[in-house]
């Protein structure tokens, strides 16, 4: 039996705005207490004051900015207001997420967002794709990296694959968006060493969108050419003809797979959806998903769902998927305004809600422990890496490469003598570097079909 | 007049609800404009499970009695806080009473 203690409802107060509040009230009081000795403290204030508020349509700069903004209401650098000031204490930056849900709802303008035409079409240097465009994690590790015993990601990932059972010999292999191939490269080399038995009777498919990184994965892998093959298209529509196979991975591609805007009345208050949802939700309807604690506007993964329901058809009997992505178990997808696209985090509580409907087995984590990372290891924090790679090297002429940077590879690709004349860089474990690095961040679904 | 504590009750849809890091967080949504001031209301572990088990369907008794497996409590002292829990939401207008009269 618990101990009792009397109902307590704490009130706090935000401004209802589609954009984070605290960037309201840091408007109003330009004297913050903020010290600005970062320059990307500089640059997203001088944006702030600029614009008066974030651009017109709520963006953003860039997606890092969130988590800064977020770690100045930690440090109570962004005054609060409201009428119990101290007893809200912490809850704002708690409440983040939903705002940010709250404000990503109303980015999408029409129905849905959908970034078919910006892969097929738009995408054309892998390298440059994910080095200036997209930040993912397997990218951030895609050498040898201590915290993952020096393996790299796809690697560890292979050898986490074998270990759980579901890497077997004959196994037919699908990678849905496998990105410039680094991934499914080491994926091959790691099972040719070490599992030469499995590799003999193995086929890699690699099933992309955008023929430019599907190019880049045929270049990649050309040492496993034997084993593998590549297919254009789109996964959603693609006929598959009957084949089927024993292991799917999904490794961070779900984010760009189409989100829909829905109505809470549609569920709750018997409003007709529009025609052109009309099969949207009625399949939400189906697999019985419940937007009761949802704002009355928010955004679905449904293309994220419906590529779920598709592995029913191509997943043999006693297959496997391996899904990971960015977001969290019960927060609605937030957009992660980038460069040249935007993404949306997914919905992992739905998700997985969809996969057990569509008759999986599911098994959820995070990558931290999926990968089993080292929490120890430090790497670059994120403000020295913003500082190294947009200020110091470009005054010398040079690039850093992004990537999960420790001491060692840091001297590596920048060389001691220049690293010795750069005072007050700073290492954290991988876990506290950077939002972006952190395993944590991105979690997994595991699913087995019976 | 009805006994509070046979009323059935359920979340109002104008609001939206999520745990947050252990933090319960009920934002209510209605009728609000770009630029209002809105509250958002915390509730702690009882709050939480009263609120959990507002389906539209259980009374505030039979929620009580839920309760009481669950907390080592004085039976009345719960069913008090319970109604003074869900007198305070219905006057927030995040919940709503159920009509269950079958008329």
């Amino acid at each position: 039996m618990r101990d009792f203690s009397a109902v307590r409802i704490n009130h706090g107060v935000f401004c209802y705005e589609g954009t984070p509040p605290l960037i309201l009230n840091l408007n109003g009081k330009r004297s913050c207490k903020l010290q600005l000795a970062d320059p990307d403290d500089l640059r997203l204030l001088s944006f702030i004051f600029q614009k008066g508020s974030i651009d017109e349509e709520g963006h953003l700069p860039n997606p890092t900015d969130n988590e800064r903004i977020h770690m100045w209401a930690d440090q109570n650098i962004l005054s609060r207001d409201g009428p119990d000031k101290e007893e809200n204490k912490g809850s704002q930056p708690l409440l983040f997420p939903l705002f940010r849900e709250y404000w990503s709802s109303r980015w999408v303008t029409g129905h849905e967002h959908d970034l078919s035409h910006y892969h097929r079409k738009i995408i054309s240097d892998p390298k440059e794709q994910f080095e200036d465009q997209e930040i993912t994690l397997s990218h951030m590790y895609r050498f040898s990296h201590p915290a993952l015993g020096d393996l790299s990601y796809g690697q560890r990932f292979a050898c986490v694959c074998h270990h759980k059972g579901i890497l077997k010999p004959g196994a037919r292999i699908l990678e849905v968006g496998g990105g410039t191939g680094c991934f499914g490269a080491d994926f091959l080399s790691y099972v040719k060493e070490n599992y030469p038995d499995i590799y003999g009777t193995l086929h890699y498919t690699f099933f992309d969108l955008s023929p430019v990184l599907l190019q880049a994965q045929r270049e990649r892998t050309q040492a496993h050419e034997d084993v593998t093959s590549f297919t254009e298209g789109d996964i959603e529509a693609f006929d598959f003809d009957g084949s089927q196979f024993d292991l799917v991975i999904l490794n961070e591609m779900i984010a760009d797979l189409r989100v829909e805007k829905l109505k809470k009345s549609y569920f709750f208050f018997h409003e007709r959806p529009p025609e052109e949802q009309r099969g949207t939700f009625e399949f939400c309807k189906a697999c019985g998903l419940n937007f009761e604690d949802a704002f009355e506007e928010f955004l679905i993964n449904i293309g994220a769902f419906r590529l779920l329901y598709k592995l029913t058809e191509i997943m043999a009997s006693g297959g496997a998927a391996v899904v990971v992505e960015y977001g969290d178990m019960n927060i609605y997808p937030t957009a992660a305004v980038l460069k040249s696209h935007t993404e949306f985090s997914i919905h992992f509580g739905h998700l997985k809600h969809v996969a057990q409907w569509s008759g999986f087995g599911t098994e959820f984590s995070d990558m931290l422990h999926f990968l089993g990372f080292r929490k120890d290891v430090e790497i670059l924090d994120a403000f020295s890496f913003t500082a190294l790679r947009e200020h110091f090297m470009p005054f010398f002429g040079r690039d850093l490469s992004r990537f999960a940077h420790t001491r060692e590879s840091l001297i590596q690709e920048v060389g001691e003598d220049m690293l010795s004349n750069i005072q007050g860089l700073r290492f954290a474990p991988i876990t506290k570097a950077s939002p972006t690095n952190d395993p944590r961040t991105y979690k997994v679904l595991v699913l087995s079909k019976p | 007049m009805k006994p509070l504590f046979s009323c059935v009750y359920k979340k109002s849809f104008r609001c939206a609800f999520r745990e947050l890091e252990g933090t319960f967080f009920i934002v209510p949504t209605g009728d609000m404009k770009p630029g209002d001031q809105a509250v958002f209301y915390t509730l702690n572990e009882v709050g939480r499970d009263i609120w959990k088990r507002l389906d539209g369907h259980k009374s505030l008794g039979e929620i009580a009695s839920e309760l009481l497996e669950l907390y080592d409590v004085d039976p009345e002292q719960l069913l008090m806080d319970v109604e003074d829990f869900i007198s305070d939401m219905e006057a927030k207008a995040v919940v709503e009473r159920v009509d269950i009269s079958g008329g």
